[in-house]
């Protein structure tokens, strides 16, 4: 045994050490720190996987498709509960809708319509939040009064009000849908942003910048914005599975994308007025995508808020 | 078939029997039945009920609650046949125009009398430019003097052809000779109506702290979009005979929930969802029916101006358009309820009315797909000159379910994308009134058992031609069918004009498919109008 593990030592020169040694050099930046704990969190780390095979499989799965989004399969309608049954046969891997549309398809298509409200609303609201947040908390005084009060305003009109007036008005439409989701997302981003930026302004680096002759506007875009990046993509991905839940409950009200196009949550509305019916598949596959894609979003959120903000746990 | 050879005689020996038709009509309980101790009737409506105004009234469901809440001169009977209402019986002249009724000792809710009055108040009003009915024409369709004149503002009210000879006799005059006028009395335009309570609150008068009727039920409660309550009226002439205490008429929006609700014994009728028929038929045989209902649902083509899509103004565009929908699909497939597909627009089951000869009824499928696919190429659409065409309808999984297989039968057989947009039903009424749509869905129900109550829609001067089509020759031979010895000859030609002009696009015949408690008893299920009065019913305890 003793000699084993000599053995063992001398065949492995301890290259350890001489890593060790030589790593506080490099130095390790925050994102790597960040990575290394976001790869610890198991939870974080499946979800994340899961995310990617969600999204690779909205763009693999349509080259699998036998049936489009709207094509009826004739042979089904009238008899969906005993034909329309997820088959390999037909082609109807997922099944078929009450009125005898692929479901495959049309699954793919909703999850494909959720994730680019929940990208989108969540990019408008980096962009637009970080920007409104920053200037408002940096330059402070009367602008960021005017600033912050505007965004309270905003905030205490009901949205959801304001979300189905513009659909009526304006006509269901995927863009009215980004206009009102665009409308609403920013609001919050903006206020933590704020928030962030009052708490950096005085710290020695943005003094240092001051001194160096930077302009206002270089000093927040060059030096406040990126170290409020770890808290904009904490809020970001939790904005995402959030967006996704408001555009669910707009097509659920039926008021969101206009058929023949779909979404999750217009599935999932379609197929639990049929449940009683014995067609429980019809819910069952946009229910598993839904929950699957909620699920992951926050994991990941919350691996990331863990991993890049280790001293709120 | 069959049946309606019944309806006819039962036609012939209602106006045999004429003035000695003074037998009441109510809830007929056999001798040794149980009543339920609570006799509260639960009946579930798709839309909101938006007027209480029996002159305003113009839709199906709004009609059953304002025909418990008044009543007019005749009743429907259970087989859809007149019985007496207000009036006690009628005379009349040897040429059926000059009709005297006898009223009977009828009260209004509040206790006053109903007067002769009381109707020439109701009928003028009805066809008072001011009331802005979307019914107004009703009265001129079914013959009453002058009314087309006063509708169009060309003559005063006073001059309607109806007057009260006295507190209890009301003379009718007619412009030409009609046989089936009593048939017309039960409908909710010819109601009465309150003078004093009308002029003294205004709009407010039907609210339920204002109304006064003459019906056996009054008004308890009314939440818009939700529900309308209506309890018995203790003033009501034959109240003795009333069995049900209350009826709520709930509005629940989704036929699948209405059906969970029936499922849980909130609402003793709802209507079947489209599809679902068989499969509850074998579930609950004694629960499920399916009875020929006198409606015809269709899409509306806007012909007018109003509409900016050219390709819709192309007649062959539009028979291509008819012609493409498998309406065999849609009966079979999606509604699977005992509806049967229509490519004319008068119900099969009208009294003494023969089906025309529509040329594309009698084609097969494939041909009509085949002629439908040449008419679109000659129109100069096709594939690489696509349509589109924006279609609306009533929120209903229904009505969705329809629209997008029809959608889906045009975009396979000629690149025609239909886009949907569903609307609340008043709006969907309004919008279609206004004639601002490109194809709307509709649906007429006939108001009385005679042809013109659906013919009368293809006329241009019709406040419900949403369609805005005006053909002189129609309106002539609408016009020339009033005094016709056989009418049937001027209507299967309208049909036939309607057929190639297409204002409309028939799709098929309704059925009243429904779920009912099996503690209800009386309903009217051979009555194809299904004029339901809540003091026919009772329940039963089970």
């Amino acid at each position: 045994m003793l000699t084993d593990r000599r053995i063992g030592n001398l065949a492995h020169p301890a290259p350890a050490p001489i890593e060790e040694a030589s790593a506080p050099e490099k130095g390790r930046s925050l994102w790597m720190d960040a990575a290394r704990r976001f790869r610890r969190n198991r939870a974080a780390l499946v979800s994340l996987a899961m995310l990617i095979l969600i999204v690779l499989f909205t763009f693999v799965g349509p080259l699998l498709a036998r049936w489009d989004i709207e094509t009826i399969d004739w042979t089904v309608v009238g008899s969906v509960l005993t034909k329309g049954m997820p088959s390999f046969e037909t082609g109807h891997y997922f099944g078929t809708d009450e009125v005898g549309r692929d479901l495959y398809s049309r699954v793919i298509q909703g999850t494909q319509v959720s994730l680019t409200v929940g990208i989108v609303g969540s990019v408008i609201a980096v962009i637009v939040g970080t920007f409104y947040g920053a200037v408002a908390g940096y330059f402070g005084g009367r602008l960021d009064s005017v600033m912050m009060r505007f965004v309270d305003i905003l905030y205490s009109i009901p949205y959801m009000f304001i979300l189905i007036l513009l659909l009526i008005i304006f006509g269901r439409s995927f863009i009215m849908l980004f206009v009102g989701i665009g409308l609403i997302s920013w609001l919050g981003m903006a206020r933590v942003v704020r928030g962030q930026t009052m708490a950096l302004k005085n710290r020695e680096f943005v003094e240092a910048a001051i001194a160096g002759g930077a302009k206002p506007l270089t000093v927040v875009f060059r030096h406040i914005v990126p170290n409020l990046l770890g808290v904009v993509a904490v809020y970001a991905t939790l904005l995402i599975p959030e967006m996704i839940l408001l555009e669910s409950f707009i097509s659920f009200l039926g008021l969101g994308v206009q058929e023949p196009n779909t979404s999750l949550g217009a599935l999932i509305s379609e197929g639990a007025q049929t449940m009683q019916y014995g067609t429980i598949w019809q819910l069952a596959f946009p229910l598993i995508f839904f929950v699957l894609l909620l699920f992951s979003f926050f994991f990941v959120g919350d691996g990331l808020r863990d991993a890049l903000d280790p001293k709120d746990r | 078939m069959k049946l309606n050879g019944v309806l006819a005689a039962a036609l012939a020996a209602g106006l045999l029997l004429g003035t000695a038709m003074t037998a009441s009509f109510a809830a007929e309980v056999p001798e040794g039945t149980t009543l339920a101790s609570e006799q509260i009737f639960k009946y579930r409506v798709l839309d909101n009920i938006n007027t209480l105004d029996p002159q305003l009234v113009e839709d199906v469901d709004t009609s059953a609650v304002v025909r418990s809440l008044f009543e007019g001169l005749y009743n429907s009977g259970q087989g859809g046949d007149p019985v007496p209402g207000v009036a006690e019986s009628y005379e009349v002249n040897a040429d059926k125009t000059v009709y005297t009724f006898k009223l009977r000792d009828a009260k209004w809710s509040n206790g006053d009398p109903v007067t002769a009055g009381d109707f020439v108040y109701a009928w003028q009003r009805a066809v008072d430019p001011k009331t802005a009915s979307n019914y107004a024409y009703f009265v001129g369709l079914v013959g009453v003097v002058n009314a087309d004149d006063i509708v169009a503002g060309k003559k005063p009210v006073t001059d309607l052809g109806v007057k009260a000879i006295d507190d209890k006799t009301l003379e009718v005059t007619l412009s030409f000779s009609s046989p089936w006028f009593v048939r017309t009395l039960s409908h909710a335009t010819l109601f009465p109506a309150p003078k004093a309570v009308i002029e003294a609150k205004g709009v407010d008068w039907t609210k339920p702290e204002n109304i006064v009727g003459n019906g056996a039920y009054t008004l308890a409660e009314n939440t818009p979009g939700e529900r309308v309550v209506v309890k018995r009226n203790p003033n009501y002439w034959d109240n003795a005979k009333t069995v049900l205490e209350e009826v709520q008429f709930l509005t629940i929006n989704d036929e699948n929930q209405g059906l969970t609700r029936w499922r849980a014994g909130e609402v003793d009728q709802t209507d079947v969802p489209a599809g679902q028929y068989p499969a509850l038929k074998a579930e609950l045989p004694d629960n499920t029916y399916s009875v020929p209902n006198f409606c015809t649902y269709y899409f509306s083509v806007n012909m007018t101006d109003k509409q900016t899509n050219a390709a819709l103004k192309d007649v062959k565009v539009r028979e291509a358009l008819s012609l493409a929908i498998d309406r065999d699909v849609i009966v079979n497939g999606v509604l699977q309820g005992g509806q049967t597909p229509a490519y004319s627009f008068t119900h099969p089951l009208t009294a003494g009315f023969k089906m025309p000869d529509i040329p594309a009824a009698s084609m097969t499928q494939a041909d009509r797909d085949a002629k439908a696919v040449q008419l679109m190429a000659e129109a100069g659409y096709g594939k690489d000159k696509p349509l589109e065409i924006n279609y609306i309808y009533n929120t209903s999984e229904a009505h969705k379910k329809v629209a997008t297989v029809v959608g889906q039968m045009w975009k396979e057989k000629l690149g025609v994308t239909l886009n949907l947009a569903d609307m609340e039903f008043q709006t969907l009424l309004d919008t279609r009134h206004a004639k601002t749509y490109e194809l709307a869905r509709n649906a007429w129900c006939g108001d009385y058992n005679e042809a013109s109550t659906f013919l009368s829609l293809l006329d241009s001067k019709s406040e419900q031609n949403d369609q805005g089509y005006a053909n002189a020759d129609v309106d002539a031979l609408l016009a020339a069918s009033k005094t016709s010895a056989d009418p049937n000859v001027e209507y299967a030609a309208v049909e036939v004009q309607a057929s190639k002009d297409v204002p409309i696009m028939p799709i098929y015949f309704y059925a009243k498919v429904f779920m009912q408690s099996a503690s209800v008893k009386g309903w009217p299920f051979t009555d194809v109008e299904q004029n339901w009065y809540a003091k026919d019913l009772y329940k039963v305890a089970e």
